[in-house]
């Protein structure tokens, strides 16, 4: 009987074996627009050449007659789960890091705008 | 002959052994997508705002497209939250019958600006989003469904599949310049079906 009792707690606790997972994802281009990168950013002088020098490829770009955006996106999500067996759950938090720029038809920079999670303004 | 007091403290050990096992769970899916957004932050078109302010303002649009008129720029923020119950005999080694309740809902603000070649606000809007999303019940005998179906809600933003679309099914390689969702022929709202408007012509 003993025996059968511990067999029977041991597979009683396999069945209530709980867990706790972590998860992480991230997708986009290389974050190089803090703030200290593009303090040096002026509008109607800097040239789209100069942002892609600095920044490397967009990860989108989109023209307009005599217009053109460069487009950088960083998705970054972060997630937990708690596995209990009778209730489970799983949180996922996603951020994005972020930056546009607009180029008039002399490829000069127009208006751009930056934003990082770690931006406290935001 | 009645069952001994050490027959029925086992029974009973295996019935709730077994009830534990049964038992498939609750399970809760939380995201949130983005920042928090509010009225307060959508600016007017008689406030006569520069693109400059609302970058400033609001930071980078998460969804952006060119129009004959200039640009539509949209920021979005969204929860969603999904829930299932069930009891199964999967954790049993038996893949049949299962019983299943889910559901799910989504809540969220949408902001689009609509701006002309000159960098002036020409439109605006706001929206909030608190729905039920979806929900199902089953009891499936024999072969396992999936009741409740947010991945159209949560897949990642269209940026990511800039130059990776030319390699798509042809019906999707064919129609990318006129999706609405890589910068050149407007844009959509996360979740819109594709069953109608220029996605249409990618279905099988």
């Amino acid at each position: 009987m003993r025996n059968t009792l511990i067999r029977l707690s041991v597979s009683l606790l396999l069945c209530l074996m709980t867990a706790c997972a972590q998860y992480e994802n991230r997708r986009g281009v290389e974050v190089g627009w803090q703030p200290a990168v593009t303090a040096g950013l002026v509008r109607g002088q800097t040239t789209r050449q100069e942002v892609l020098d600095l920044l490397g490829p967009p990860s989108q770009v989109i023209a307009l007659e005599d217009e053109t955006v460069l487009y950088y996106l960083f998705e970054h999500s972060a997630g937990n789960g708690f596995i209990l067996i009778a209730y489970n759950r799983f949180t996922i938090d996603t951020r994005y890091d972020r930056a546009i720029f607009f180029f008039d038809k002399n490829d000069r920079l127009s208006d751009y705008a930056t934003h990082t999670d770690s931006d406290p303004n935001r | 002959m009645p069952p001994t007091r050490t027959v029925i403290r086992t029974g009973s050990l295996f019935a709730w052994l077994l009830a534990c096992c049964l038992l498939q769970g609750c399970s809760q899916w939380y995201y949130d997508l983005g920042r928090p957004l509010s009225e307060d932050q959508t600016p007017s078109v008689s406030d006569r705002v520069s693109l400059a302010a609302v970058l400033e303002q609001l930071g980078p649009p998460m969804r952006l497209s060119a129009t004959p008129e200039g640009y539509v720029l949209a920021w979005e923020h969204w929860l969603i939250r999904e829930t299932s119950v069930g009891l199964s005999l999967g954790p049993m080694g038996a893949d049949f019958l299962a019983i299943d309740w889910g559901d799910a809902r989504m809540q969220g603000e949408f902001i689009l600006l609509t701006f002309n070649r000159r960098h002036e606000l020409t439109g605006s809007a706001f929206s909030t989003w608190d729905a039920d999303a979806g929900s199902g019940t089953a009891l499936q005998p024999t072969i396992g469904i999936a009741l409740v179906d947010v991945d159209d809600l949560i897949r990642r933003m269209p940026h990511h599949d800039w130059g990776a679309l030319s390699l798509r099914r042809p019906p999707e390689a064919l129609n990318t310049p006129s999706r609405p969702d890589v910068g050149q022929s407007g844009i959509q709202q996360r979740g819109t079906p594709v069953d109608i408007g220029q996605q249409s012509l990618e279905m099988d």
